[in-house]
């Protein structure tokens, strides 16, 4: 691969990008949760998870998949907008 | 389901490619638009009685308001930014009827329009980040789209690619800083943040933060994230380009708005000054930029850019008036920039050319037109009689209240920067026309000069007589900002 | 056990290499694999730390986000490769750079 001054620039500020975020990770660890108040809907590990994720996601956030359905719809409407031809044109 | 408005659009939406096997051929783009037209009307009528229930209840939430759920908040702030996206809709679809030629492929083009305004309508009623950015992809997909809906035109594909990669990139981003702050605290709804956040000043906030800040600053063109936007809505359709300028990038102003106003409320002290250079930066960079422009939809876009900077200024204030301001400069410029857009488009669509100085004297040909367009363009300025006074006013009275004198000092001296292209856009269409395709014009057709009278007819009255508006940007605002009155 | 320092920097890692990835690589291809870095980076933020929520159990918010947000990423990559079909047609190359002339 070709070695020019836009490779070398974007390799060096990728490595000081991660070398800043390493140090920031280390001095002071992610609180993870340290501000989350409701723990009641948390599943064991031990127990069967799949069925029971699943119906956790389709009991909260049903109104979120009827989006996402929409969202697929554009996006097939965008591909058609995009990459139909008008070969056979129906004439009236 | 959803609310009705919404409820509405997305079904036309899901309905309208029928139009293309039921319809004939010679007439499918006016009855696309006709079908259109139906559905943001009705939609109408439904927020009109939605806005009844919530100005008595305050707010309602549609499938309960729990810390773990998805669930839609409909408050005072989303009815002022849903009224005002469904009256540049309807204009811009009533114009696309004559603009956009009869083919297999313009029922698409009415899904693709009413897909993007329900995304939209969904940005400003979701009341948790995830729902928020669900919809933020619903409208973000049919604006790529749209962009490159005139594909024999070599400059729109560039500019969709451009837009394309430089948007994903950025929802990605804030995508990024959104699963930050659910490490953080383990819940996405808006009130759950503010309420886990207050008094923390954690190097971790800060970081999501400046995620969440470049990511959805990408789609309302804050400069260094800007470049996208001259290429892309100076090359889209003339429709395309009213309705990015004017309602999109308010989008994006509005999510940074309700993120940094709810879950980011403890670090203000600190993000305050920031918003506050990037607005000058903004501002600044657009109008002068806009200067050295010689095609008149390029200029149109940098100035939305500065009109952006304009925008940040309420929000780096941060009181209620800066707010109230914020949201009535973003309803001012729909209205302007829109109807500048879709009048820029009328001349270039009918002399075919884009130069500034191959449309010397257009203005005697095409009269009606040219009065609109100056109309709107002296209400970009910011001159007394229209509506663009009225927020920049607000604005700048604001700033002074808050002891940020110098940001409106800023503004005002970009008001009269941005005159000095604005005058030269009016001068050069009213001289006397020399060139042969200038003398050959003639005025717009019937269907594309009804919604820019209508724009203009709302430009003038909301200058001469603001109250209403002006209250209705007031109790939007309060929703913001702690103890503000509702 | 990796803690959770560990998936916090390799996600931040995927994410800086995706950008790496838009800012300098030339075919058009790249780039669509370079934005599917960008979102993969943020899922994995959800997935790990729905996994640290509490010892021995797991939050299923994380999981349900990651579920939509992989459907999300793949139509936005199907209208990106639209897209540059459109492109290949006009400019004849796959190559960014040659798309340069809008100017100003």
């Amino acid at each position: 691969m070709r070695i020019n001054a836009v490779l070398i620039v974007g390799s060096i500020f990728t490595v000081l990008f991660i070398v800043v975020f390493v140090f920031i990770a280390s001095q002071t660890p992610f609180p993870a949760f340290k501000y989350a108040t409701q723990t009641s809907q948390y599943l064991n590990t031990t127990s069967n998870i799949g069925p029971e994720d699943s119906q956790f996601m389709w009991t909260n956030y049903g109104l979120t998949l009827i989006a996402q359905a929409f969202v697929l719809l554009a996006a097939a409407a965008a591909a058609l907008a995009m990459l139909r031809t008008n070969d056979k044109e129906d004439s009236e | 389901m959803f609310t009705l408005p919404l409820d509405i659009l997305l079904i036309f939406t899901a309905i309208s490619p029928v139009i293309g096997w039921v319809t004939p051929k010679y007439n499918r783009s006016k009855i696309g638009g006709v079908f259109s037209a139906i559905a943001l009307s009705v939609s109408g009528i439904a927020l009109y009685s939605l806005y009844k229930e919530v100005s008595v209840k305050g707010a309602i939430y549609v499938t309960g308001n729990s810390l773990i759920a998805g669930y839609l908040k409909v408050d005072m702030l989303s009815i002022f930014m849903v009224s005002i996206f469904l009256g540049l809709g309807l204009a811009a679809t009533i114009y696309s009827m004559e603009y956009v030629e009869n083919s297999s492929r313009s029922p698409i083009y009415y899904t693709l329009i009413l897909s993007m305004i329900s995304g939209m309508v969904g940005i400003v009623f979701s009341g948790d980040l995830f729902t928020l950015y669900v919809f933020w992809e619903l409208m973000s997909i049919s604006s790529y789209a749209l962009v490159a809906f005139f594909r024999e035109k070599w400059e729109s594909v560039e500019a969709s690619l451009k837009y394309l990669i430089i948007g994903v990139a950025g929802s990605a981003t804030a995508l990024f800083g959104i699963s930050l702050l659910y490490g953080l605290a383990g819940t996405l709804s808006f009130e759950g943040l503010a309420t886990a956040f207050t008094g923390t000043a954690n190097i971790w906030l800060y970081i999501a933060a400046i995620f969440i800040f470049v990511g959805f600053g990408v789609k309302a063109a804050i400069v260094p994230l800007h470049t996208w936007l001259p290429d892309a809505h100076s090359s889209a359709p003339s429709t395309i380009s009213a309705l990015l300028s004017g309602i999109v990038i308010g989008t994006g102003v509005f999510v940074i708005a309700r993120t940094f106003f709810s879950a980011f409320a403890s670090i203000q002290e600190q993000w305050f000054p920031v918003i506050a250079i990037l607005s000058l930066l903004t501002m600044f960079l657009g109008n002068i930029t806009a200067l050295l422009q010689t095609d008149l939809k390029r200029m149109l876009a940098y100035s939305s850019i500065a009109q952006v900077g304009y925008m940040l200024v309420g929000i780096a204030v941060g009181t209620q008036t800066g707010l109230t301001g914020t949201f009535l400069q973003f309803f001012n410029h729909a209205l302007m920039k829109g109807s500048a857009f879709l009048c820029a488009g009328a001349i270039i669509h009918q002399l075919s050319v884009r130069e500034l100085k191959d449309m010397v004297g257009v203005g005697r040909r095409m009269p009606i037109t040219a009065v609109v367009f100056s109309i709107s363009l002296f209400a970009l300025i910011g001159l007394p009689p229209f509506n663009g006074f009225i927020s920049e006013l607000t604005l700048v009275t604001s700033t002074f209240q808050a002891n940020m004198a110098w940001l409106g000092v800023a503004l005002i001296l970009n008001a009269a920067l941005s005159a000095a292209y604005y005058l030269q856009i009016i001068r050069v269409i009213m001289q006397k026309p020399t060139l042969e395709s200038v003398q050959k014009a003639k005025e717009t057709p019937l269907l594309m000069l009804i919604p820019i009278c209508a724009l203009a007819v709302f430009i003038v009255a909301f200058g001469i007589w603001p109250d209403p508006i002006v209250s209705f940007a007031q109790h939007a605002a309060g929703t913001l900002v702690p103890g503000g009155l509702l | 056990m990796i803690d959770l320092t560990g998936y916090l920097v390799f996600s931040m890692g995927l994410y800086a290499i995706g950008l790496y990835c838009l800012a300098t690589k030339r075919n058009m291809l790249r780039l669509v694999l370079g934005i599917e870095l960008l979102i993969n980076a943020a899922n994995i933020n959800f997935i790990s730390f729905a996994a640290f929520a509490m010892p021995g159990f797991v939050d299923p918010l994380g999981n349900a986000f990651v579920c939509i947000s992989i459907g999300l990423g793949g139509a936005v990559s199907a209208v990106a490769l639209g897209v540059i079909v459109l492109a290949y047609r006009h400019y004849g190359t796959l190559d960014v750079a040659e798309l340069r002339r809008l100017k100003g």
